[in-house]
C-alpha cells in the first residue's frame, strides 16, 4: 500500500530530517512509527500522506509515485487517506457535524447522503448526541474523536494519525486505542506516529523505531522495521 | 452532477460569507457602486451624441463664415456669388439670409420690437451663411476666406472658426478625462474586490489549510472565493447602475437645455440598456478575475509552507 525507497528528506536552510529510509507498510496492517519527539515521526507520515514530496528517494502511495503527482491527482490520492492530527485540526466556526461532513463534500456527496454519513461516523466513535456541538464546548478526548470521526467518514482504505493521544489523559488515550484498533478490525491500513509506548502496547501493531534515543538505533532519522 | 452540487454549496456559502459581515459587506460595495455608478455615467455621456458631437470632428459646432454683403450687390440663394461660392472646395452649402430677416431675427433674438421700431432704415446688409467642411484644414480655411474677401459683391466676412476649435478642444479634453477618470474607477474597484477576497482569504487561512490536507483540489478551494468576488463584482456594478441612472435623470433635466441652446442632440434622459448590461458584465468579469487572481496567489503561498 505505501513503499518508501531510500527516501531523504531536507528543509531549506536546515539538515536531513529523514535520511535514506525504505520501508513497506502492507494492505490491512496496523504499523506504530515509535519515537521521540523531533525525530522526524511528522514528517515521515506527511510523506506517506502525500502532503509532502521527498527531497530524494520515492514515495509510492496506492501503487503511485508521488514525486510524479501533479497537484490534482495528489489530491485525488490524499482524498483516500483518513488523517488524524494531535492537535485534531477542527473547524471552530463549526459543529461537530459539520466538520465530519468536510471529506465527503471535497468528495461530492450529495449534502444530505453526507449528514447521513457524517452521523453514522459520529455514532461509531460515541458521538452520536453531540453532533452539533461546536468544538470550543467538546473535551479533548471528544475532539479527537471527531478527528477520527472525520478520518473514517469516507471510508479510507488507510488512516495516518499523528500522535492521536498527544495532548489526551491516559484513558481518552485508551479509548482512541481501541476505535484505531477496531477500524484496523475491519481492515483499514493504520499507520500511528507516538511517542508513547503505552499507546503502542494498546495498538498490538508492528513497530517501526524512527530516529535517536535508542543505543541500538543511534542513526538519526533513520527507520528500521519488525515484528513486535 | 457532483460539480454541480459543489457550485450550488459553494454559492451558498459565498452568499452567507457576505451576509455574515454585513458592515463590511456594505461598505465594499458602497465603495464599488460608486466606482461602477460614476464609471457608467462617464459612459453614457461620453458615448451620447452631443459630446460625441462636440468632440468629433465632424462636431455641429463646424466653423461657420458668415459674408457680409455690399450695399447693392446681387443676392438670392441663387446669386452668381452663392453660386460661386459654393463651388469652392471645403464649403458644405451656402444659405442666403436678407437683410429683412436677419432684422427680424434680431428684434426676436432682443425680445423688444420697440427698439427697431424707430429705426428709419434696415443698417444690416443682406448676408451669405456658408457651412464649412469640418475636416477642412486651418490654412485652406483662411485661404479660402481670404479668397472670399478679394470678391467685389463682399463687404465683410466673420468667421467664427476659433471659437469653434476651442470648443472641440474642451470637448475632446472632457472625453480624454472621462476615459481616464473610466480606467482609474474600474481599477480602484478591482483593488476593492481584490483586497476584500485577500481578507477572506487571510480570515480563513486555517480551513484553506485543512482543506488541502483532506484532498481538496485548488478549484475547490478557490471557488467559494471566486464567487464571492463575481458577486461583490455584480451586486457592485448592480448598484453602480442604479446610481448611475439616479445621476442621469437628475442631470440630464439641466443638461439638456444646455445642449440644445449649443445645438447639440438633446443628452440621453436615463442609462441606456447595453451600457447597463455592459457595466453589468463587467462587474461580474472584474469579480471573476481579481478573486480568481487573489485566490490562487494566495493557495500558491499556502502550498509553498
Amino acid at each position: 500500500m505505501i513503499t518508501l525507497t531510500r527516501v531523504s528528506k531536507r528543509y531549506p536552510g536546515g539538515g536531513d530530517v529523514l535520511s535514506n529510509v525504505s520501508l513497506e507498510v502492507g494492505s490491512g496492517e496496523m504499523v506504530v512509527l515509535l519515537g521521540a519527539s523531533g525525530a522526524g515521526k511528522s514528517t515521515l507520515l506527511r510523506l506517506m500522506g502525500g502532503l509532502e514530496r521527498p527531497s530524494t528517494g520515492s514515495v509510492q502511495i496506492f501503487g503511485q509515485d508521488t514525486s510524479r503527482l501533479n497537484a490534482g491527482a495528489l489530491a485525488l490520492v490524499r482524498q483516500k487517506i483518513g488523517l488524524v492530527f494531535e492537535d485534531y485540526k477542527l473547524l471552530p466556526d463549526r459543529s461537530a457535524l459539520e466538520n465530519v461532513v468536510l471529506p465527503l463534500d471535497i468528495a461530492g456527496y450529495s449534502l444530505s447522503e453526507a449528514r447521513k454519513r457524517a452521523r453514522a461516523a459520529l455514532e461509531k466513535v460515541g458521538l452520536g448526541h453531540r453532533e452539533s456541538a461546536r468544538p470550543v464546548t467538546l473535551s479533548g478526548g471528544e475532539q479527537q474523536r471527531v478527528c477520527i470521526a472525520r478520518a473514517v467518514v469516507s471510508r479510507p482504505a488507510l488512516i495516518l494519525a499523528d500522535e492521536p493521544t498527544g495532548n489526551l489523559d491516559a484513558e481518552q488515550a485508551a479509548g482512541i486505542a481501541d476505535m484505531l484498533r477496531a477500524f484496523h478490525g475491519v481492515g483499514t491500513t493504520v499507520v500511528v506516529a507516538t511517542h508513547d509506548p503505552a499507546f503502542r502496547d494498546r495498538l498490538d501493531g508492528r513497530v517501526l523505531r524512527i530516529g535517536s534515543g535508542d543505543a541500538a538505533e543511534s542513526r538519526p532519522a533513520t527507520a528500521t522495521g519488525g515484528r513486535r | 452532477m457532483s460539480l454541480i452540487r459543489q457550485w450550488w454549496r459553494a454559492l451558498a456559502n459565498a452568499v452567507r460569507a457576505l451576509w455574515q459581515s454585513p458592515v463590511a459587506t456594505l461598505f465594499n460595495l458602497a465603495a464599488l457602486a460608486c466606482a461602477f455608478g460614476l464609471s457608467l455615467c462617464a459612459v453614457v455621456w461620453i458615448g451620447s451624441a452631443s459630446v460625441g458631437e462636440l468632440a468629433s470632428p465632424t462636431t455641429g459646432l463646424s466653423p461657420q463664415i458668415t459674408v457680409l454683403l455690399r450695399s447693392g450687390a446681387p443676392a438670392g440663394d441663387d446669386s452668381a456669388l452663392a453660386r460661386s461660392l459654393s463651388a469652392q472646395s471645403g464649403v458644405s452649402s451656402v444659405r442666403f439670409v436678407g437683410r429683412d430677416r436677419a432684422l427680424r431675427q434680431l428684434a426676436r433674438d432682443l425680445g423688444d420690437d420697440r427698439l427697431l421700431a424707430g429705426l428709419d432704415v434696415n443698417p444690416l446688409p443682406d448676408a451669405l451663411v456658408l457651412t464649412v467642411s469640418p475636416h477642412l484644414e486651418a490654412a485652406a480655411l483662411d485661404a479660402l476666406i481670404t479668397r472670399i474677401k478679394a470678391r467685389a459683391e463682399v463687404d465683410e466676412v466673420l468667421a467664427d472658426r476659433k471659437f469653434a476649435e476651442r470648443v472641440r478642444q474642451i470637448g475632446h479634453a472632457a472625453r480624454n478625462l472621462a476615459q481616464g477618470l473610466i480606467l482609474l474607477l474600474l481599477t480602484s474597484s478591482a483593488v476593492v474586490v481584490f483586497n476584500t477576497i485577500r481578507l477572506q482569504l487571510a480570515d480563513r487561512q486555517h480551513e484553506i489549510e485543512l482543506l488541502r490536507l483532506l484532498g481538496a483540489s485548488s478549484a475547490f478551494v478557490r471557488r467559494p472565493f471566486v464567487l464571492r468576488g463575481i458577486l461583490l463584482g455584480a451586486l457592485g456594478a448592480g448598484l453602480g447602475w442604479l446610481l448611475a441612472q439616479a445621476m442621469v435623470v437628475t442631470v440630464s433635466g439641466w443638461l439638456a437645455p444646455l445642449a440644445n441652446s449649443w445645438g447639440l442632440p438633446t443628452p440621453p434622459a436615463s442609462v441606456p440598456l447595453l451600457d447597463g448590461l455592459g457595466n453589468l458584465m463587467l462587474g461580474v468579469l472584474i469579480g471573476w478575475v481579481t478573486a480568481w487572481l487573489g485566490a490562487t496567489r494566495h493557495l500558491l503561498a499556502v502550498d509553498r509552507r
